[in-house]
């Protein structure tokens, strides 16, 4: 009996020396996962203004105001309109697109307008007032938004009136 | 037997005690760490943020002027040598004197307009204090003086029924507008 004690004890001694011991079979299995974010790019394009100052020769003498509409600089964030030369009665008309250019859907969030002007100017801004809440899929263009510009008899001569417009976009599924 | 449970069960409730230690401690440690979490993030202003994008529209107004006035004048008729006109010399007037005239008699009066402004300029006439009967006429060359243009003028003054060695005043008023 002893000896079997013995024996068993120098077998775990022996076991434990050597490091063997019993181990079950595994294996691994892996997932690799790789997210790559998309874009958020909302862009102007095509303005179009109905009085860029091209006029024919013989309405040059009285066809004396323009309005230019220019997209500035190459990200195209940013939408120029220029009055030249405007007097009481000018009015004018620039239409423009806007594209969403992002890899994902885009809703406008919010419309600020600032005005620097009392009753100078007249100018309609409610077709981009009313774009607020307006979902754009991926590569969706809203086309011919008009901005309508017209110089009231309040106006003075020789004087710059200006107002500014932000349109803000945001990912469609975000309040 | 009974030594054994007795045994099992104080050590049962000392456990028992030092796991509900360990919970009291381990949700202040949680309180804690969530109380730093939420003070970092706010001091480093992260958050879950929708992705935005901005467009601006930027509109600019300058208006223009008009700025008339006289820059010539001539007069035609059968006694030039007993009338004058002089142009006052801000330009915004005229000084006709016809002398001697006679009834019938007809004065025309050529006048030229500067418009220094960058707006074109019609007029309308406006005759004031014209009590001996004249018939005047005034019509502006084209109907409008461009912006930084010249334009003539023309007044028709016939004179009818008027009494002799009198004199007579009279303002013909141009009313200068935008041309719209």
């Amino acid at each position: 009996m002893k000896k079997i004690r013995l024996i068993v004890f120098v077998m775990i001694v022996a076991f434990a020396v050597m490091g063997a011991g019993y181990a079950a079979w595994t294996d691994v299995t892996e997932i690799n996962g790789t997210i790559t974010t998309g874009w958020l790019d909302v862009i102007f394009e095509n303005p179009i203004s109905t009085d860029p100052g091209d006029t024919p020769e013989w309405m040059q003498l009285i066809n004396v105001g323009s309005t230019e509409a220019t997209i500035a600089r190459s990200e195209k964030k940013t939408l120029e309109i220029e009055i030249t030369n405007g007097y009481p009665g000018y009015e004018s008309q620039v239409t423009f697109d806007i594209k969403n250019n992002s890899t994902i859907p885009v809703k406008v969030k919010d419309v600020a307008i600032q005005r620097y002007y009392d009753s100078e100017l007249d100018v309609d801004l409610s077709e981009i007032s009313d774009l607020i809440g307006k979902e754009m899929a991926v590569g969706e263009t809203i086309k011919n938004i008009a901005i309508s510009n017209y110089v009231t008899e309040d106006a003075k001569q020789e004087t710059n009136y200006s107002y500014a417009v932000t349109i803000t976009f945001q990912q469609w599924n975000i309040d | 037997m009974i030594g054994t449970l007795l045994h099992t069960t104080c050590h049962m409730e000392v456990m028992i005690i030092r796991k509900q230690g360990l919970e009291k401690v381990n949700k202040l440690q949680l309180a804690l760490l969530f109380t730093i979490v939420t003070i970092s993030l706010s001091l480093i202003g992260l958050g879950l943020a929708a992705w935005q994008d901005n467009l601006d529209g930027l509109g600019y107004a300058s208006t223009g002027d008009i700025d008339v006035y006289f820059v010539g004048v001539e007069l035609s008729g059968d006694k030039t040598e007993k009338m004058g006109a002089d142009i006052s010399p801000d330009g915004k007037s005229i000084r006709v004197y016809i002398n001697d005239v006679g009834e019938n008699e007809v004065i025309e009066l050529y006048y030229q307009v500067a418009n220094d402004g960058s707006i074109p300029i019609k007029f309308y006439t406006q005759v004031e204090n014209s009590n001996l009967g004249l018939q005047i006429e005034n019509s502006l060359s084209g109907g409008f003086v461009g912006g930084s243009q010249h334009g003539w003028g023309y007044t028709k003054i016939e004179v009818g029924q008027i009494e002799s060695l009198e004199t007579y005043n009279f303002n013909i008023r141009l009313h200068f507008q935008q041309w719209n």
